[in-house]
C-alpha cells in the first residue's frame, strides 16, 4: 500500500500542476483576447464614415393637369453642385424627369444637355441638343411650362444667376412653338 | 376646412400620441421667392416634427451623418447645425439651444421638433423663420422684407395705404376697375402683416396683399363712391402711397370702366388673327390642325360680330391659308388702328391631362409710364403739349394691360359660362401680341389633346358655338349688350 501511494502521489501532483498551467495559460490568452477586442473596437472610425455630405436639390415640373408647377427634390452629393458643376447637375436631373406622381416633363424625353457657359455678369448658356426644335410638340401652354418650370428650377437652386439664355445645337432658338420668344436671355425675375 | 382638420389632428396627436405618428403636410412659403409647397410632419413627444431632408433643404445646408455617433451636422458655408439622436437640444454656430421635445430617429430618418426654426434657424440660416402653429403654417424668409409694413388712413374724403420702401421698387397696375383694383410690385418682400389683409375703411372694401412669385399684388375693392386713384413715391420719401378720392384731381387716373360699360377706348375696329398658317400648322392631334380651326373659328366670329355690331368694322390677319409671321400681323393690325386685337389659337399639351381655356395678355409697365400715357391722352393719340414717352417694340402692349386684362377676363368669363372650364388668365410677353398698340388678347379656345374637347371643337357645331359667344362676350365689351 505504501509503495503504491509513494508511487501514485508524485503522478498526481505533476498531473495538478500541468493542469493549474493550462488553466492559467488560458486564462491570460483570454483576457489578452478579450483586452485586444476591445482595444479594436476602441479605435475612432467616424472620421472616414463621412467622406463627402449630401445636398437635396429642388426641381420643378408641370402637373399632370397642365395648369401649374410641382416640386420635387433630389438628394445629391455635395461635390456635384459645387461651383460650375451646379448648373450642369441640376439641368441634367431636371432633364431626367419627374419621379413623382402627378407630375411630368416639360422638355421632349431624349433631350440632352450639351453645353452650360457662364457669361462675367452671372448670365447663363444653357446648350440642348439639337433635337429639341424637332422633338418639341404642344400649344403655348405647353411651351409657356417648359421655360417656367426650367426657369424656376435655376432659380430655386441658384438664386444669384438673373439671365438664362436658351440655344439648340449651338444655335439660337426663335421659339418653340411660335408663342414665346427665345432668342434673347429670359429674365429669370420674370419666371420665377 | 382643411385647416382646421390639420390643426384637430395635431391637438389630438400631441394629447395622444408620444410614439410615431401619421405623416400630416403643412404649408411652407418662402418669401422673397415667392413659392409655397407642402411637407409632411409627425407629431413626436407631442411636438410637430420635420424630416432633416426637409431641414437641410429649406435651411440651404449640406448633411453629414454620423452613424457611430448618431449626430447628423447640416452645414452651409458659414453656419452648421448639429443634431444628436435623442437630445433635447440642438447645437447652432456652438450655441447649445434647447427644444421643447428631443430629436429622434423615425423610419431611418432623423426628425427635428418643428420649433427648431424660429429658435435656431432664424436670423442665421435664414433672414428669419416663423412658425404659426394655428395657421399650420411655416414662413420662411428668403430676403429681407423691403416693402411695408401697411399703413391704412382715411380722413373722410381721401383713403391712403402707406408701405414704407426699403428698395427702389417699382409699382404697375394690374387691373384698374373699382370691383378688382390689382397692383403688382414686382421684386416686394412684404413685412409680415396679419392674415396678410387689413381690415375695410374709407373708400376701401378690401384690402389683401398676395405674395406671388415675382413679388406682391396688393388686391384692393373700392367703394361706389371712389372716382380718381394715385399711385406714387413722394419726393424724398422712401414711400409707397396708395391715394383714393370721390373726385379726380389734377394728376390723378379716373377708374377703369365696369363691366358691362363702354371701354375707354371705344370699339370701332376689331383685328381677328388666325394663329399659325402656311408652313406653321401650330399644334396638329390625330389629324385636326391648329391653323384651320383657327381660320374656321376667325371667320365664324367676323360674321357673328358684324351681325351684332353693325358699326364695328372687323378686319382679318390672314383669310387663307398664308404662312406671316407674328410681328407682320400686329404691324398689320396697327397700321389698320384697331381699337381691340384677338388673336386666336388651340392649345395643347401632349401626355397630360390639360383640357380648357387659356388667356394671356401682356404684362403691365411701370405706373410712371403708364401715368404719362393716361394724362397724354385715353387712347394714347392725343398727346397735347405733353412729351411721349418713349417704348421699345416689345414693350408696347404693356401699355393696355389693364385693359387687355378686362376684356380676357370677359371673354372668359363668357366661356366659362358656356362650361369651357377650366379658364386661366395668363400675364406674360408672348409673340402674337408683341407690339400690339392696343388692348390685345391671345385666346387659346381649346385644347386639343383632350380628346372630348377636340371632338367637340372640330365639328362645325361645336366651332359655330363657340363664336356666338366670342361674339356676346365682345358685344358685351363693346358696351352694346349684356351678359348673359
Amino acid at each position: 500500500m505504501r509503495a503504491f501511494l509513494a508511487r501514485a502521489l508524485p503522478f498526481a501532483a505533476k498531473s495538478v500542476a500541468v493542469l493549474l498551467v493550462l488553466a492559467v495559460v488560458a486564462a491570460a490568452g483570454t483576457i489578452w483576447w478579450f483586452r485586444r477586442q476591445a482595444a479594436r473596437a476602441a479605435v475612432p472610425t467616424s472620421e472616414v464614415v463621412v467622406p463627402r455630405g449630401t445636398r437635396a436639390i429642388e426641381l420643378w415640373f408641370p402637373d399632370a393637369e397642365g395648369a401649374t408647377l410641382v416640386l420635387e427634390t433630389r438628394e445629391v452629393v455635395e461635390d456635384a453642385i459645387e461651383g460650375d458643376a451646379l448648373m450642369r447637375t441640376v439641368v441634367t436631373e431636371y432633364l431626367r424627369g419627374p419621379e413623382t406622381d402627378g407630375a411630368r416633363r416639360a422638355f421632349p424625353e431624349g433631350t440632352t444637355l450639351a453645353h452650360v457657359f457662364r457669361d462675367p455678369s452671372g448670365g447663363v448658356y444653357l446648350d440642348f441638343g439639337g433635337n429639341l426644335r424637332r422633338e418639341f410638340r404642344g400649344g403655348s401652354t405647353a411651351e409657356h411650362l417648359l421655360v417656367a418650370s426650367l426657369l424656376r428650377t435655376v432659380a430655386a437652386n441658384a438664386p444669384a444667376v438673373p439671365r438664362v439664355t436658351l440655344t439648340a445645337g449651338g444655335q439660337p432658338i426663335p421659339t418653340l412653338a411660335g408663342h414665346v420668344r427665345l432668342d434673347g436671355p429670359l429674365l429669370v425675375s420674370e419666371w420665377r | 376646412m382643411m385647416q382646421l382638420a390639420v390643426r384637430f389632428f395635431f391637438l389630438f396627436a400631441s394629447l395622444t400620441v408620444a410614439a410615431p405618428s401619421f405623416a400630416t403636410p403643412i404649408k411652407v412659403e418662402r418669401v422673397g421667392r415667392g413659392t409655397t409647397e407642402t411637407v409632411d410632419v409627425r407629431v413626436l413627444d407631442g411636438r410637430p416634427s420635420i424630416g432633416a431632408n426637409d431641414l437641410a433643404r429649406l435651411a440651404g445646408g449640406t448633411k453629414y451623418w454620423r452613424p457611430d455617433l448618431r449626430k447628423l451636422e447640416v452645414r452651409t458655408v458659414r453656419h452648421s447645425l448639429r443634431l444628436t439622436v435623442d437630445a433635447p437640444y440642438v447645437v447652432v454656430d456652438e450655441v447649445a439651444i434647447r427644444l421643447p421635445a428631443p430629436v429622434r430617429l423615425v423610419d431611418g430618418e432623423v426628425r427635428v421638433p418643428i420649433d427648431v426654426f424660429p429658435l435656431a434657424l432664424s436670423g442665421r440660416f435664414l433672414p428669419r423663420a416663423d412658425w404659426d402653429p394655428k395657421g399650420v403654417r411655416l414662413v420662411l424668409f428668403d430676403e429681407e422684407p423691403n416693402l411695408g409694413p401697411p399703413v391704412l388712413a382715411a380722413d373722410g374724403v381721401r383713403t391712403r395705404i402707406s408701405l414704407p420702401l426699403a428698395a427702389p421698387l417699382e409699382p404697375s397696375i394690374l387691373s384698374a376697375r373699382k370691383s378688382r383694383f390689382l397692383i403688382e410690385v414686382a421684386g416686394a418682400v412684404l413685412a409680415a402683416v396679419p392674415g396678410d389683409s387689413l381690415p375695410a375703411r374709407g373708400l376701401l372694401s378690401r384690402v389683401r396683399f398676395r405674395r406671388e412669385p415675382q413679388g406682391i399684388v396688393v388686391d384692393l375693392g373700392l367703394e361706389a363712391g371712389a372716382r380718381g386713384y394715385r399711385v406714387h413715391v413722394p419726393k424724398g420719401q422712401q414711400l409707397l402711397e396708395l391715394e383714393f378720392a370721390p373726385e379726380v384731381p389734377a394728376g390723378w387716373v379716373a377708374f377703369a370702366p365696369e363691366y358691362g360699360a363702354p371701354p375707354n377706348r371705344p370699339l370701332r375696329t376689331l383685328v381677328i388673327d388666325a394663329g399659325h398658317g402656311g408652313a406653321d400648322s401650330g399644334m396638329v392631334v390625330a389629324g385636326v390642325r391648329e391653323k384651320d380651326l383657327a381660320l374656321a373659328l376667325a371667320r365664324l366670329l367676323r360674321d357673328r360680330v358684324r351681325e351684332r355690331l353693325p358699326g364695328v368694322d372687323v378686319r382679318l390677319t390672314r383669310d387663307g391659308d398664308a404662312g406671316i409671321g407674328p410681328v407682320e400681323r400686329v404691324e398689320a393690325a396697327n397700321r389698320m388702328r384697331g381699337d381691340l386685337f384677338l388673336s386666336l389659337h388651340f392649345d395643347g399639351v401632349p401626355g397630360s391631362r390639360a383640357r380648357g381655356v387659356t388667356a394671356t395678355v401682356a404684362p403691365p409697365l411701370g405706373f410712371d409710364v403708364e401715368t404719362a400715357f393716361a394724362q397724354s391722352g385715353a387712347d394714347g393719340r392725343r398727346s397735347g403739349a405733353r412729351p411721349l414717352p418713349l417704348l421699345s417694340w416689345r414693350d408696347a402692349a404693356g401699355r393696355y394691360a389693364s385693359d387687355s386684362r378686362g376684356v380676357a377676363e370677359l371673354l372668359l368669363a363668357a366661356l366659362d359660362a358656356d362650361g369651357r372650364s377650366p379658364t386661366r388668365l395668363r400675364q406674360a410677353r408672348v409673340l402674337p401680341l408683341e407690339g400690339a398698340n392696343m388692348p390685345a388678347v391671345m385666346l387659346e379656345c381649346g385644347t386639343l389633346t383632350d380628346s372630348a374637347e377636340r371632338a367637340k371643337l372640330a365639328s362645325p357645331e361645336g366651332l359655330a358655338r363657340l363664336a356666338d359667344v366670342l361674339a356676346r362676350a365682345l358685344e358685351r365689351y363693346a358696351g352694346g349688350g349684356f351678359w348673359p
